[in-house]
């Protein structure tokens, strides 16, 4: 397996005062599926948004294969272009309200010159694939479903045939009665064309199912990232705990003892020193307080936490 | 009627329609619901099954394009539907109050939450100085769980995080003492462990108020969690009601079993696809004659379409509209 | 286009503009085969005649025929306000869009400009400077296109920002789409329908402008038939004949009725958010 990304020390800092990221590292193995978990004010987008150079780190950077993407020339830029896309949370926002879907899914390939018309059955063959009839071809974005729009945008996302593939809370306001057609659609999608997924949700049923490797991040830093098996069954860090408890569920059977956290989560303006989570942290104690917690490994997870849960 | 509690709530064959431009949109078709006092109970439905709508029809907040409205809805024994608006107004915020999705929008910016409470109790207790709905409103924040009340009170909406202000919608919804509490999906804009807070804050304030709490979610892990009875609507229809636990553990209605099974297949971390309901909700200006579901749903017969099925037993205070649904020792098998 | 145009026939006001709109642009278009007379040929023997078989609308006091001045009066009315308009189009679009990408300090300096400008009406504006420079006819329309700028180039800023963070913009981002891409195919276009709606609302304002400093002497110089002119010879011997003052202010009225119920009908038919159809 090889590495595709390589995230180091990111930091990104908003109007010199809003650290979105703080001090991220990871890596993506081509082919997997990671997921950023996290809620508001974790970075979970600011980082998505790195990782397809859309924001410059403050500090840090942000690789693929091997090219740092702030030094990226303008022809490398534009090959980097074509190797990683976007899925965004609101289709229909994501589309250009004065193009028709035709335009909208040849465009890509115009910007990159390739020839629309040799290069059509590209097109022809994703809107078999995401299941799109060719009658809305002529049609606007605003005269297509809202499943359609969804359709269109993630097709756009493969026109070019990227290998990596963010998508930005994909299910967000979808009634779990279809949720499961859209992601079994990005699962097939990752089967034909060899994808690999950066899966951003706060969503933690649909990260649980649809990712090999979880990160769980809190105020810009990543709490805990392992295997989402293991960080599922065995968190070891009590945010994750706390957010898994949190997690509503249907049988009693699996209700975890709760931990309701306490507190408000602190704003990224004004990060709490030391542990970020300390604030609202059950195990808390003075150390916690003013000595940040390096992430490290141990068996199939790292997790930032002086005083772990044990394994069970 | 006669041998079961008396019901602080009772919705009988309630059915609301809008006019739309494509004609008039049935969205509530023959509701009927039955809340005890103290109840949490849990209306839970996915886009289009009428659960807000149910919500804004008890408080008679309806909007302008309102068709028709019919049946029986009463609170305590007072008709709500009949009630002249001057009586209606004065019911709502006294008796029944409702908290929202967005508190924010719920909250006017311009003026301090101190304000903001006063007024509320105003109409209420006329006779009330303002030393005193001042110390009450302060209490009501301390209640909720804000911080430093009685200095934060001085305090704007805007100041305040997004679970802060529910607590605080909360707060004021509360003021009044009602009777009902009808919150409209009232964390799913919050964070989940925010969310997680909220909710033991509605269980802890039934507990010491006695408030009773219509929930209304799309949700089922959180209704499953509060709730104790749940309603399961589906286009504008209850096709499912009982006690939480009875109903979450054996489904009767093919709607449900399926919802719980798309729910529980992102349980499974194997590659197993995940379960959906094939099919759309179904146009509400075009109702289907038959049952509501028959058109997606895996189980359908013959007469699924020419009758729309009733409400029938499925177990004490469980029932279904299904006729599949037979004895209530025998319930029908889950999906698979 | 066809269908735009097809909303507005649909609503019953916009039908009404459109006619309306139809007629005064054919009478620009064909004055010279419709009119009449010459519309500076003066017949003293046949001054303040009332409507007659060969002088339609009457003569004024030169012995013109009034028909063929207002027809003419039309190519001058379109033509200052079109042409204003289209300058203060451009420059306001482009200043709009530059403003809401340029850094906060060059953007206070455009917004500046646009506020100066704006605190001048483009009545008194226009009389300070055809009272420095001399009146005519390019003087008039430059006045009117400069006064107009803010009005166009505070929506397009307005309208650029809003679109600036849209996901749509960073989608073209993400695919690799240059600055230049990104403004001239995603930006203009949808920064321009709100604009082109503002524009065929601001022809009657124009109309009004040009008729207006013509009427107080310093617009558009005689002998030129502008409405403005027509109209105020036609107060100066008010005595003499009414028809002069009556058809100059119908012809005004028709124009800026029309397009203002053109303009409104435009507005409903263009937002694509208000559109319903499939």
């Amino acid at each position: 397996m090889t590495e595709l990304v390589h995230v180091d020390g990111l930091r990104i800092v908003f109007d010199g005062r809003l650290r979105a990221v703080d001090g991220v590292s990871f890596d993506l193995t081509e082919g997997e599926t990671l997921g950023l978990v996290g809620e508001s004010g974790s970075g979970k987008t600011t980082i998505a948004k790195a990782l397809l150079g859309l924001y410059t780190p403050t500090e840090g950077q942000v690789t693929f294969e091997g090219r740092e993407l702030a030094g990226l020339k303008r022809r490398e830029r534009m090959w980097f272009r074509r190797q990683a896309q976007i899925i965004f949370q609101d289709a229909y926002s994501s589309l250009s309200p004065r193009l028709t879907i035709r335009s909208l899914l040849t465009e890509p390939l115009r910007i990159h010159g390739l020839d629309p018309r040799a290069e059509f059955h590209r097109i022809e063959a994703l809107m078999a694939a995401v299941n799109l009839s060719p009658v809305l071809l002529d049609k606007y974005p605003h005269q297509i479903s809202g499943g359609q729009a969804r359709r269109v945008g993630i097709a756009r996302a493969l026109v070019l045939h990227p290998r990596l593939v963010v998508a930005d809370e994909p299910t967000a306001g979808l009634d779990v009665s279809i949720q499961g057609d859209l992601l079994n659609l990005l699962a097939e999608l990752r089967r034909q064309y060899g994808l690999t997924y950066l899966m951003v949700s706060h969503n933690l049923n649909v990260i649980r199912k649809v990712t090999d490797r979880v990160a769980v991040l809190y105020l810009g830093q990543i709490m805990e990232i392992g295997t989402t098996r293991q960080v599922f069954t065995a968190p070891r860090h009590p945010y994750t705990h706390a957010l898994l408890a949190a997690n509503p569920e249907i049988d009693p059977a699996l209700r975890r003892k709760k931990v309701v956290l306490q507190g408000e989560i602190p704003s990224p303006m004004t990060p709490p020193p030391g542990c970020r989570f300390h604030t609202r942290c059950p195990r808390a104690e003075s150390r916690c307080r003013v000595e940040p917690p390096e992430l490290r490994a141990l068996g199939g997870q790292s997790f930032a936490c002086h005083f772990p849960l044990e394994m069970p | 009627m006669s041998n079961a509690p008396p019901s602080l709530l009772t919705v009988r064959d309630l059915s609301v329609s809008f006019a739309t431009t494509r004609g008039e949109a049935k969205v509530l078709r023959g509701v009927s619901l039955d809340m005890a006092r103290g109840q949490i109970v849990g209306v839970v439905g996915e886009s289009g099954s009428g659960k807000s709508t149910l919500a804004t029809a008890l408080l008679r907040l309806m909007p302008g394009n309102l068709l028709r409205m019919t049946g029986e809805m009463a609170l305590d024994g007072t008709d709500l539907l009949t009630l002249s608006p001057a009586r209606m107004r004065a019911l709502r915020g006294a008796r029944i109050s409702m908290i929202f999705q967005d508190p924010m929008s719920a909250l006017n910016p311009v003026f301090s939450i101190r304000t903001l409470m006063t007024d509320v109790q105003r109409a209420k207790t006329p006779g009330a100085s303002r030393a005193q709905m001042h110390a009450r409103a302060v209490a009501m924040l301390d209640k909720v769980g804000i911080p430093d009340a009685a200095e934060r009170i001085r305090d704007y909406p805007h100041q305040f995080s997004g679970g802060m202000r529910q607590r605080i919608m909360i707060a004021m919804a509360l003021l009044t003492e009602p009777d009902l509490l009808i919150a409209d999906e009232p964390t799913t804009a919050l964070d989940v462990t925010i969310e997680a807070q909220i909710v033991r804050l509605l269980e802890a304030l039934r507990d010491n108020t006695g408030v009773s709490i219509l929930f209304i979610s799309h949700s089922l892990g959180l209704v499953a969690e509060l709730c104790d009875q749940v309603v399961v609507m589906y286009a504008g229809t209850v096709v499912e009601s009982g006690p939480a636990d009875a109903l979450f553990a054996r489904p009767a209605h093919p709607y449900t079993q399926a919802l719980l099974a798309c729910e529980q297949s992102t349980r499974d971390q194997s590659d197993a696809k995940l379960v959906v309901i094939p099919g759309e909700v179904p146009d509400l200006t075009r109702v289907p004659t038959g049952c509501i579901f028959a058109g997606r749903c895996a189980h359908v017969m013959p007469e699924c379409r020419a009758q729309v099925p009733a409400l029938r037993s499925a177990g004490p205070g469980h029932r279904a509209a299904c006729f599949l649904v037979q004895a209530p020792s025998q319930p029908p098998e889950a999906a698979p | 286009m066809t269908a735009t145009l097809a909303r507005i026939w649909g609503s019953g006001t916009g039908r009404l503009g459109l006619v309306l709109v139809v007629l005064v642009v054919l009478g620009a278009l064909l004055a010279p085969l419709i009119a009449p007379h010459d519309p500076n040929q003066i017949a003293v023997m046949n001054r303040f005649s009332g409507p007659t078989l060969q002088n339609p609308l009457g003569t004024d006091q030169l012995g013109r025929d009034i028909f063929s001045r207002l027809l003419y009066g039309t190519r001058i009315a379109l033509g200052v306000s079109i042409l204003s308009i289209l300058i203060a189009f451009v420059a306001g679009l482009l200043l709009g869009i530059a403003a809401a990408y340029l850094p906060p300090r060059l953007e206070r300096v455009i917004l500046i400009i646009f506020d100066i400008i704006s605190s001048f009406p483009s009545l008194v504006l226009a009389l300070a400077v055809v009272a420095l420079l001399g009146p005519g006819l390019w003087k008039i329309i430059l006045i009117v296109s400069v006064t107009l700028v803010p009005h166009f180039g505070r929506v397009a800023r307005a309208q650029t920002l809003a679109l600036k963070n849209s996901p749509f913009l960073e989608a073209e981002r993400v695919l690799g789409a240059s600055p230049a891409r990104l403004v001239l195919v995603h930006i203009v276009p949808n920064v321009s329908g709100p604009l082109v709606v503002l524009a065929s609302m601001d022809i009657p304002v124009v109309i009004a402008i040009e008729a207006g400093l013509s009427f107080l002497g310093v617009g558009v110089p005689p002998p030129s038939p502008s409405w403005g002119t027509l109209l105020n010879d036609g107060y100066a011997y008010l005595d003499q004949s009414i028809w002069m003052a009556v058809f100059a202010g119908l012809a005004l009225t028709i124009a800026t009725l029309g397009f203002t119920l053109f303009g409104e009908a435009l507005r409903d038919a263009v937002d694509p958010k208000l559109r319903t159809e499939p």
